[in-house]
């Protein structure tokens, strides 16, 4: 039996409509401004059509809208100019329910309610239900998930991760490819004697050189500020709790959200070190989560589980999401060094032919060719010493990256399929790789010893059909 | 097959074009050679290939062997399959053949080409049965 049908709060209609302005209008204002000449009458008439559209659907969609419980079912229907839709998800389907609120629901004092379903993963949320008061928002979630779960929702006894606003601005600084090219630079600029130099080969056109470096600065420091800008907005009063059987994220200034996750969602967990969080012992840790929509940045920010924290503290929380004992990466066991020799191997190769040229045109010095090879070794070198895999009786590990390092841990029990694969080259090494395919990740433990790579093949397929 | 008749119909391409097109004439000799070598891949890859593909359907799993220069072993557990299905493209069509889709939650999990289409047909619907799940 149903129950009597909800409806969006009004306030659906002026944000609905600001939405649509924030996307439509630069390209509208485009329009305006280099339609001039002519044709310019089709050109308003075009922007007035967008315009009105702009107005209409919000309007539309605020009155076709309404959300109600049918059986152990919710059903929302609605629709705009074109469509319309009842989308029916049952209660056992839906995996989270988001609450979002950006500075135009505050202005209303409503939020935005996004539902995702399992198997949904799209670029959208299954269900929007863009304007609701935050008590019949809260409400709906609350009997939504308790419905799904069958469980209630606990009360939280504190979030097990809160991060300040200094936390946020080292996230900020450490975070991005930004200030890892600082650090590089920083690195390699110490011991280049760089006056003399500069006075030396370029004399009069040092000028140049500087402008180009202390532009170059400049444009390093401005993306760093806006790093820490940008970061200190999303992640503002970031937070992690505890609730029941699912995980309660909540961050933002602008735009707050508050992210429900089950835990049996949560495929995988990565661990993302980069170069200078290396140094300084941090970590982020992020979620692999089968289902959940979104794309580009804003899928970045949804599946960040923590922006920063020390090494213990983000494996700490990795294995709450994974719901296992302690994780350790510090004792991952390493690529054997057929491994090293391969990638160097590989550098090699494609100079073998200008080296041969060289050698033949320019004499003996040609063979100099050969130390364009170096730098692709360091970085292999590197690359090699990042590998790294672990399998116990219910997880496995790998880890991966020359600069920035990305440890993924998964449940076997999540695993779908097992592969073991090796290329010519490989072979030659006595070296194999195995991937354990989890819904929306791979976990590649690549170059493995043979042995090592028989063994991981031969525990996987037997725990697979034993673990669910 | 479909691989082989490409590296054939590049190495005929390179070929023809160096010795039609008169800007073109001078390399006729690299040419020559990248088509030899594009047709032995033509006439060695397939059967290679062919030679290594293998399948297994075992007590509670589906055990996949194949790849001529990267060798690749699968292991998809029956209770993970969500679906199988059959396809047919072109070339398949135009020869009387089919091949097999298995899928898992993380995606294709494994292939079997090269299948009659009654064995096809067949196999999908073993699978699809054994897997608890509705063929497509």
């Amino acid at each position: 039996m149903s129950e009597a049908k909800n409806r969006l709060h009004p306030a659906a209609i002026p944000i609905g409509i600001a939405e649509n302005g924030t996307r439509l209008g630069g390209f509208m204002a485009a329009l305006l401004l280099g339609g001039r000449g002519e044709g310019f009458r089709w050109v308003l008439f075009g922007v007035g059509f967008l315009a009105i559209t702009s107005v209409l659907n919000p309007v539309l969609r605020y009155l076709r809208t309404r959300y109600y419980f049918e059986g152990e079912a919710l059903v929302i229907e609605g629709g705009g100019f074109f469509s319309r839709f009842r989308r029916v998800m049952p209660l056992d389907r839906i995996q989270s329910v988001d609450v979002v609120r950006k500075l135009r629901h505050r202005a209303f004092g409503v939020v935005e309610l996004r539902i995702e379903v399992i198997g949904g993963g799209g670029h959208e949320a299954e269900a929007n239900l863009t304007a609701l008061k935050p008590n019949d928002a809260e409400a709906l979630r609350s009997a939504v998930l308790r419905g799904g779960h069958g469980a209630e929702v606990h009360a939280a006894a504190g979030p097990i991760i809160q991060l300040g606003p200094r936390e946020l601005l080292l996230a900020g600084a450490t975070g991005g490819r930004v200030a890892v090219i600082a650090v590089m630079l920083s690195y390699l600029a110490q011991p280049i004697p760089g006056d003399r130099i500069f006075q030396r080969l370029f004399g009069e056109g040092q000028g140049v050189l500087t402008r180009v470096i202390v532009s170059l600065g400049a444009f390093i420091v401005i993306s760093v500020l806006i790093s820490l800008v940008v970061t200190v907005f999303v992640y503002w009063q970031f937070a992690v709790t505890v609730q029941g059987d699912r995980l309660l994220i909540t961050r933002g200034l602008l735009e707050t959200r508050q992210a429900y996750i089950p835990f049996g969602r949560i495929q995988a967990v990565r661990i993302n070190e980069n170069l200078l969080r290396r140094i300084l012992k941090l970590a982020s840790v992020s979620i692999v989560i089968a289902g959940y929509s979104g794309k580009g940045q804003e899928k970045t920010e949804t599946s960040m589980l923590l922006p920063i924290a020390s090494r213990g503290e983000a494996r700490r929380l990795a294995a709450v999401a994974l719901g296992t004992s302690e994780i350790q990466t510090a004792d991952l066991q390493r690529a054997p060094s057929g491994s090293f020799m391969r990638r160097a191997l590989y550098v090699l190769l494609p100079l073998t032919v200008p080296t041969g040229v060289a050698v033949w045109q320019l004499g003996p010095i040609g063979w100099a060719v050969l130390a364009l090879s170096i730098p692709g070794w360091a970085w292999v070198f590197v690359a090699y010493r990042g590998l790294g895999s672990q399998l116990t009786p219910s997880t496995v590990t790998v880890r991966r990256g020359a600069f920035n390092r990305v440890t993924s841990i998964a449940k076997i029990a999540n695993a779908q399929h097992v592969i073991h694969e090796s290329g010519p080259g490989q072979r030659v090494f006595g070296l194999a790789t195995v991937q354990v395919w989890v819904p929306k990740a791979k976990l590649s433990a690549v170059d493995m010893g043979t042995v090592d790579a028989e063994r991981w093949f031969r525990h996987l397929s037997t725990t697979l059909l034993t673990l669910r | 097959m479909a691989e082989g008749l490409g590296a054939l119909g590049i190495s005929l391409t390179l070929l023809i074009a160096a010795t039609v097109i008169p800007e073109l004439r001078p390399y006729r000799p690299v040419a020559a050679g990248l088509a030899a070598a594009l047709f032995v891949v033509a006439a060695v890859l397939p059967p290679l290939k062919y030679l290594r593909w293998r399948y297994e359907i075992r007590e509670r799993d589906l055990f996949l062997s194949r790849g001529a220069i990267f060798h690749n072993l699968t292991v998809i557990p029956f209770d993970r399959i969500q679906y199988v299905e059959t396809r047919q493209g072109p070339l398949d069509r135009l020869v009387g053949l089919a091949q097999l889709l298995v899928y898992t939650a993380a995606g294709k999990a494994g292939q079997i080409p090269g299948l009659s289409i009654p064995e096809a047909e067949s196999l999908r619907d073993q699978l699809a049965k054994i897997a608890g799940t509705d063929s497509v």
